[in-house]
């Protein structure tokens, strides 16, 4: 699925044109629950994902009126977002000698916890998904932003890309790396 | 297998946790309200600008594709449009050029370039219009050289005419080659018809100027021939033309209306009565100046007492005398060619009203004929005129309501003497050495004035 759609570059439009603030609510209706649920994921308590979310549209916002070259607006939405949640947990790991060095991977045990916390009821899904997610759990980070940002997020290659500030063939390569570990992972368990 | 990992990562979207709908809203408006701050106050109107392209194409398109093609595509076809541009500048500075000027030959090679594209893409009937269009532009050029009045440029006027000369020759082909042809339409013969018209307006004009210029050389009567010759070329292909548009029309082509063909022979049997008209009175007037300037001259010849100059009045006495017989004759000549272009054409517009168009452009031609005669008759007087007198110059071809005929002649001992009639603005010029005089009023016809 395409998030590049001809709507969202006519909104795109607009606001570099003529700074209109009705194309940035537009904007911010169709990507807010996305961005809120991919931050919520990464930092697991619903106070920091809305206040990072609301940075998020903000700084969006400026990037925009300072006239920033745009691949495409929801790369730009996900980058400032993985950023948000970088920056918080450094704050936090600062503040939190006891967390490990990588900070990250602590969040992720809980970001693993959300995940099947929100699961439904369906016993046999919820068994498969849960096999996933312990799965997810065991790759290297890079393996899993990425084919969570591919898979889950649904980005285009390139989208993810930008966010990540990595070649689009280095991500190709990745997602076939990652792919292939996560099934390693599945057979073994 | 990996279809099925990738379905079930898939799958994990439905965990997705939803932001709570009041913070959403909550959020929203403060958002807003934050952004609406940060806008700088702008103009309502937002102009369109090259910017604005630039935005939208680093949007819509991926900014590779703009950098590495749209960019360098537009670059190059800049360049191009500049090169074409500022070639159609100059060919459009020098659509006004006139021959001898230094843009005629880029107007000339514009012409040139538009008829071989016409040709190349086989448009015949644009071909033929373009033809047609440039024949007029021949035309009126010498009409705007000659008003100029330059001597040194009869020569160009000269090459303009001879130009005019292979248009009309041109089109003449044209119009056959459209006649043999099923699919040419009549509404191009129609063109043809009416700039035919024109050029042969505007010709009589360039006639009328060259001789009213007072400069009665070879080179202008020389001019003044070959002007004729296209006129007549001219009219010859207005007649045929309206006979190929009746012959169209028989044949079912309906891409001209009958009126409107019915008008167009109309305006042709007129004009060939008016030109007929305008012959007779251009050569009644000389001839009524000869007779004044006959008595004239003989007045003198009588009164002159100075044996050395006895001679020579006498001497223009017998030439005038000689030249009044053949105004006198051809005054009558072109009254009874008068008379017939006049019946013709009566016979011919009857001819229309009963709808017989192929014999009422028979009847045009007949009126032409009797036309060219008289025509013929005036210039032959007019030349044998400026024979007798060398400084004779007849504004003919005018209506004599509005111009007065002007007749100055000069005897060795400098005397002048001019007769007029009319009421305008009258122009006396003198051979040597005084500059050309202008005077006007109402004067009798038989009035001398003695200078």
């Amino acid at each position: 699925m395409s998030r590049n759609t001809v709507a969202e570059k006519k909104l795109l439009l607009k606001l570099r044109t003529k700074q209109d603030p009705e194309a940035f609510a537009e904007l911010y209706d169709l990507y807010v629950k996305r961005i809120y649920s991919f931050v919520f994921f990464k930092v697991s308590s619903r106070e920091e994902a809305e206040d990072i979310t609301s940075e998020i549209f903000l700084k969006a916002w400026r990037y925009i009126n300072e006239k920033k070259e745009i691949e495409s607006f929801s790369g730009l939405l996900y980058r400032l977002a993985r950023n948000g949640v970088i920056d918080l947990y450094r704050a936090k790991s600062k503040q939190k000698e006891s967390l490990s060095v990588d900070s990250e991977m602590g969040v992720e045990v809980v970001d693993a916890q959300t995940w099947k916390a929100n699961l439904s009821e369906d016993l046999e899904n919820k068994l498969e998904m849960q096999k996933i997610i312990s799965a997810l759990q065991k790759m290297k980070e890079e393996y899993k932003e990425i084919v969570t940002l591919r898979y889950v997020d649904e980005l285009e290659i390139s989208e993810i890309a930008e966010i990540t500030g990595k070649g689009q063939i280095a991500i190709r390569v990745i997602l076939h790396r990652g792919l292939k570990k996560l099934k390693e992972i599945m057979t073994q368990q | 297998m990996n279809r099925d990992l990738i379905k079930q990562l898939k799958s994990l979207k439905q965990a997705e946790v939803k932001p709570s709908e009041k913070w959403l809203q909550n959020n929203r408006e403060l958002l807003l309200s934050q952004i609406k701050n940060t806008i700088s106050p702008k103009e309502e109107n937002h102009k369109f600008s090259f910017e604005s392209i630039w935005q939208a194409m680093s949007i819509f398109l991926p900014s590779s594709f703009v950098h590495q093609i749209v960019r360098p595509v537009v670059v190059v076809m800049l360049i191009i449009g500049m090169g074409v541009g500022s070639w159609v500048v100059a060919a459009s500075a020098s659509s006004d050029a006139l021959p001898g000027e230094w843009l005629y030959p880029a107007k000339r090679v514009a012409e040139k370039t538009q008829v071989t594209m016409a040709d190349a893409i086989g448009d015949k009937n644009g071909s033929t219009k373009l033809h047609v269009e440039f024949a007029k532009r021949r035309a009126i050029e010498t009409r705007t050289i000659i008003a100029q009045n330059d001597p040194a440029k009869i020569q160009i006027a000269s090459q303009a005419i001879s130009d005019l000369k292979d248009e009309m020759q041109t089109v003449s082909s044209k119009l056959e080659e459209i006649k043999s042809t099923q699919d040419s339409s009549a509404e191009v013969v129609q063109n043809i018809n009416q700039n035919a018209q024109e050029i042969k307006d505007v010709l009589k004009e360039v006639k009328v100027s060259l001789l009213a210029n007072n400069e009665a050389s070879t080179s202008t009567n020389d001019l003044s021939a070959q002007v004729s010759e296209v006129k007549n070329l001219a009219k010859d292909t207005a007649v045929r033309a309206v006979e190929i548009m009746v012959e169209k029309h028989l044949q079912g082509d309906v891409s001209v209306s009958k009126d409107d063909i019915k008008q167009a022979i109309s305006d042709q049997l007129q004009s060939a009565v008016k030109d007929a008209a305008e012959s007779k009175q251009s050569v009644e007037e000389v001839n009524k100046a000869i007779g004044v300037v006959k008595t004239e001259v003989n007045g003198l010849a009588r009164d002159n007492k100075d044996a050395a100059s006895v001679s020579t009045t006498q001497a223009l006495s017998d030439k005038i005398d000689e030249t009044s017989k053949q105004t006198q004759a051809a005054a009558s000549s072109t009254q009874q060619l008068n008379v017939e272009a006049s019946k013709t054409v009566s016979e011919g517009q009857i001819l229309l009203s009963q709808d017989n168009l192929a014999s009422a452009v028979g009847k045009i031609k007949e009126a032409n004929t009797a036309t060219s005669q008289s025509e013929k008759v005036s210039d032959d007087t007019l030349k044998s005129v400026q024979n007798v007198l060398p400084v004779v110059a007849v504004t003919a071809e005018i209506p004599a309501s509005s111009t007065p005929i002007i007749i100055l002649t000069t005897t060795p001992s400098s005397s002048l003497s001019v007769i007029f009639s009319g009421t305008s603005l009258i122009k006396i010029a003198t051979p040597t050495p005084n500059p050309t005089t202008t005077v006007s009023g109402t004067i009798n016809i038989t009035s001398t004035i003695k200078k």
